[in-house]
């Protein structure tokens, strides 16, 4: 026999040879492990160790937090973020489940504008929801009355404002789990002769119960954490964030600012882990076979859904209207003539090249931002051996989730600032402005990636592979063109939130590198609040302009060049 | 020794995810040329086996040898196999031409070469008028015979098709059968298909490997699979079989309170066995014959075209007989009738 003359080893094999591609991966998936070494976790070392020690830089323990503690001030604190936070949640669920369903549900007339119009908090920053509140309901608000002598500036108009920019993140992580229903289910509820209540809560509410749990975490945390409304809206009603903020930018306190970082970022923490286990279950009750659910006109249902979806987009045009007014009213409340004044931005320091560092910032986190997150999903999905690095990044890109954007900013203040720091030279660039917001939006559009492509057929890169086509021709021809309504999809939720947020940066930035969104805050502090409405309507136009031609996009240029997707066999 | 080399030699070959094994130890040979099928039961490693062939998974032990050299250290592009999955994999976002030419692009070959292979593969798989459809616009045939052409165009030595026909209704499936081997046997490519279906590997297969529980059964052309079973799993798994457990006697096996005749002189008094009859075997008929052992009463019969199947209940056991158009007429095989159950003791297999 031939095989004589290859006697087989008695030990292993020839050792196996790695494809060159395999290589190239797993130094991807090193660069991405640094990259979050540098991004997240040495910022966050560094920001842990400044609160153990005293301003000199000498150990202290836990002293400062003794100190905190004692102060009184953090009980108040923590008490207040706890109260809107919880406020915030238990107003907007329901709502958001109401109107969620509605639009999943139920057979009202308009539908397609109800759902385009949930959208469009997305685009206003928070703060002007609190502008345009105080507009309203302030000293000089034009439904003052409404009050009934009770004042806007506090714990109400932070929940108020709140409410309305939670209430789309809300809607639609519940709209998901209330669109992937089974038909069946319903049909054989029915068979079995139960009532429109029996089915609601035998098969309507465990199938969106994780999407509600998710939903009311995830406006508990965006609130207890935010920072934008409480500033401009709190008063002197002390909240964590803003305290972080006085003792750093107002005091110069960095240990007592890390300190209170700490306290956010534990609830944040824990909100994450249950988070993390509501998906994993929710995921594990989806099946690939479910039939899609058909919803049968019913007079009463549809009629009250329509009331309650036109009022809340009535409240939302009505903010959105009281700023745009706002913003072109000569002076409020006693000349109430329209002009463009208020938009020539005639003050120190303040000016469109706010607006034009807005848009510089944006571009950069939204195009680089959409290129490494789908590759680093790409590295954590795809590769076909089984690297104990892929399983720590797969946790590890999911972690700014649950780190709130001030506390983020603040640590990476401190580890590019102290002293012979390795990212020294990035301070008073637009590059730290852009890493640190991108390390911060990171989580969501990751998870956007990755349920791309999981959809994507498996086999795909072992076809390249057997057909001796290296990764990367197999990944940029079939894999990013399938990907591409999913890529858009990411570039947009990145430019709409480097637009609108600034938790991230409001530590980070220099004169030069102020956005608008840091400006409109300046602008508010100095009692101008008319030119801070319009320096965030300029955030608006922007972010509306951008949204419309992405819908452009997808509804226009996609189809055209995604045939595939359409044609289907006869 | 004058034998040729087998053109692919597994040796030992032995892989395990985590701890548990998935091949324990599997080896055999394949001639150039051979149409093989690995078939066995869902999670026997037959899959693992494949991919372990085309480099895409890596065995922890054993060799592979390809005309004598080893490969089993080689990465997918540097071994020369093409593979066909189940779900085809195909590319969604390009025509059926491009998805063809996708290896041969990435080889810089001119242009004229690709589109001249192209064609010719295209015209081999009968696509013609396709070349610039979307996948989603062909039906599961077509894709099926898409895939092939993409994996002919790299023109290895072995192909690999793992369950290439099962997404597809049987009526496709049978001709795309028909066409496969005869497409096989035109080009002498090497292949392994691996099946769950035992109807398809027998009717496609030079020879089967018959996996179960990562280890190989049995090695052998479909007759001898299914006239010459290995062992008891083997007569079990393909086609029907009546098998029951009994203890050897001198004149034959004490299956219950039956006494089937047979040779039992290969093995010891009272030895326990299993006995093996072919439902095409078993002899109805309404009188006590010379062969008959068992009185029993028809419980079912199925009408299966050119034969029809009984079973029945004889000595507290289930038998299955198949009997044909003749015999049926002559002994008015009706649910509960009680007929006489009989064999050629040439006929009973036993096993250990």
């Amino acid at each position: 026999m031939n095989a004589l003359a290859h006697p087989v080893a008695a030990g292993r094999p020839v050792r196996a040879q790695r494809e060159a591609s395999d290589r190239l991966l797993l130094g991807g998936l090193g660069l991405y492990a640094l990259a979050v070494l540098a991004c997240v976790f040495a910022p966050m070392a560094t920001l842990l160790q400044r609160s153990v020690l005293d301003a000199k830089g000498g150990w202290v323990g836990l002293a400062n937090y003794q100190k905190y503690v004692e102060s009184g001030q953090f009980l108040a604190s923590l008490g207040h973020s706890s109260a809107v936070a919880l406020g915030t949640a238990l107003l907007v669920v329901p709502m958001a489940f109401a109107y969620a369903y509605a639009l999943g549900r139920s057979c009202m007339p308009g539908k397609g504008l109800f759902r385009a119009a949930v959208y469009l908090p997305l685009l206003i920053p928070g703060i002007l929801k609190a502008i345009a509140l105080i507009y309203l309901f302030g000293n000089q608000g034009l439904l003052k009355s409404w009050m009934f002598g009770g004042s806007i500036y506090g714990p109400l108009g932070v929940v108020a404002a709140s409410v309305m920019w939670t209430f789309p993140h809300a809607v639609l992580i519940i709209l998901v789990s209330l669109v992937n229903a089974d038909r069946r289910l319903y049909q054989a509820a029915e068979v079995l002769q139960a009532g429109p209540w029996r089915s609601f809560w035998h098969v309507t509410w465990p199938a969106c119960r994780y999407g509600v749990v998710t939903a009311f975490l995830s406006v508990f945390v965006m609130v207890f954490t935010d920072f934008g409304i409480a500033k401009v809206i709190g008063g002197n009603y002390n909240l964590l964030a803003t305290d972080i903020y006085k003792e750093v930018v107002g005091l110069q306190n960095f240990e007592m600012g890390a300190v209170i970082s700490v306290v956010l970022l534990l609830p944040a923490l824990a909100v994450f882990v249950l988070e993390r286990q509501a998906a994993g279950r929710q995921s594990a009750q989806l099946t690939g076979r479910s039939l899609p659910l058909q919803v049968k006109p019913h007079a009463a249902r549809d009629t009250a859904c329509l009331l309650f979806c036109s009022l809340v987009v009535g409240a939302i045009a009505v903010v959105l209207g009281m700023a745009q007014f706002a913003a072109l009213v000569k002076f409020w409340p006693y000349n109430l003539s329209l002009s463009l004044a208020n938009y020539s931005f005639n003050m120190e320091g303040v000016g469109y090249i706010n607006f034009w560092n807005s848009l510089t910032l944006s571009l950069w986190v939204a195009t680089l931002g959409t290129a490494l997150v789908f590759v680093g999903a790409y590295l954590v999905e795809k590769p076909r051996f089984d690297a104990p690095l892929r399983k720590a990044l797969q946790l590890a890109l999911l972690l700014p989730m649950a780190i709130p954007g001030l506390v983020l900013g603040l640590a990476t203040l401190m580890f590019v600032n102290q002293p012979g720091s390795p990212a020294g030279w990035l301070y008073g660039g637009m590059a730290l402005l852009v890493v640190s917001t991108l390390t911060h939006l990171y989580s969501v559009p990751h998870l956007t990636a990755l349920t791309a492509l999981k959809a994507l057929d498996r086999e795909i890169e072992r076809v390249g592979l057997s057909l001796r086509v290296p990764v990367w021709r197999t990944f940029w021809h079939v894999t990013v063109p399938t990907c591409a309504p999913a890529l858009l999809d990411i570039w947009l939720y990145l430019f709409l939130r480097a637009m609108t947020t600034l938790s991230a940066i409001i530590f980070l930035y220099t004169s030069q590198t102020k956005v608008a969104a840091i400006a409109v805050i300046h602008v508010d502090e100095t009692g101008a609040t008319a030119s801070a409405a319009a320096m965030a309507m300029l955030i608006v136009y922007a972010c509306l302009v951008v949204r419309l031609a992405h819908h452009a996009l997808s509804e226009r240029l996609l189809p055209r060049w995604q045939r595939w997707r359409m044609a289907v066999h006869a | 020794m004058s034998e040729p080399a087998a053109f692919l030699q597994v040796r030992g070959l032995v892989k395990r995810i985590g701890a548990t094994p998935v091949l324990r130890e599997v080896s055999f040979d394949i001639a150039e040329g051979e149409f093989v099928c690995f078939l066995g039961p869902s999670g026997c490693g037959k899959t693992t086996l494949l991919l372990c062939l085309a480099g895409l998974e890596q065995a922890d032990g054993g060799q592979i040898l390809e005309r004598g050299q080893p490969v089993g250290h080689l990465p997918p592009s540097q071994r020369d196999v093409g593979i066909v999955f189940q779900s085809y994999a195909l590319f969604p976002n390009l025509t059926v031409a491009d998805n063809v030419a996708f290896g041969l692009v990435s080889q810089r070959q001119p242009r004229a070469a690709i589109d001249k292979t192209v064609a010719e593969l295209i015209a081999l798989l009968s696509l013609q008028g396709h070349e610039h459809k979307f996948p989603s616009q062909l039906s599961g045939g077509q894709q099926q015979r898409v895939a092939l052409a993409r994996s002919l165009a790299m023109s290895p030595s072995l192909l690999l098709l793992d369950e290439p026909l099962s997404a597809l209704d049987a009526q496709v499936r049978t001709r795309l059968r028909g066409e496969l081997r005869e497409l096989q046997t035109r080009l002498g490519l090497t292949t392994i298909m691996v099946t769950h279906d035992q109807e398809e590997a027998q009717s496609l297969s030079d020879r089967i490997v018959l996996m179960n529980h990562g280890c190989i059964e049995q090695i052998g052309t479909p007759w001898e699979i299914y006239n010459r079973p290995a062992s008891a799993f083997v007569a079990d798994f393909i086609g029907t079989a009546n098998l029951h457990a009994g203890v050897a006697q001198a004149d034959g096996v004490r299956v219950g309170d039956l006494l089937i005749p047979c040779a039992t002189a290969a093995h010891g008094h009272e030895q326990a066995l299993r006995a093996l009859i072919r439902p095409e075997d078993l002899e109805l008929s309404g009188t006590r014959g010379g062969r008959s052992f068992a009185q029993g009463e028809v419980h079912q019969v199925e009408h299966l075209g050119a034969i029809v199947r009984a079973h029945l209940q004889a000595g507290g056991l289930r038998w299955v007989a198949d009997v044909g158009k003749k015999d049926y007429a002559l002994h008015r095989i009706a649910v509960g009738e009680r007929l006489w159950i009989g064999c050629d003791p040439a006929a009973v297999t036993l096993f250990k």
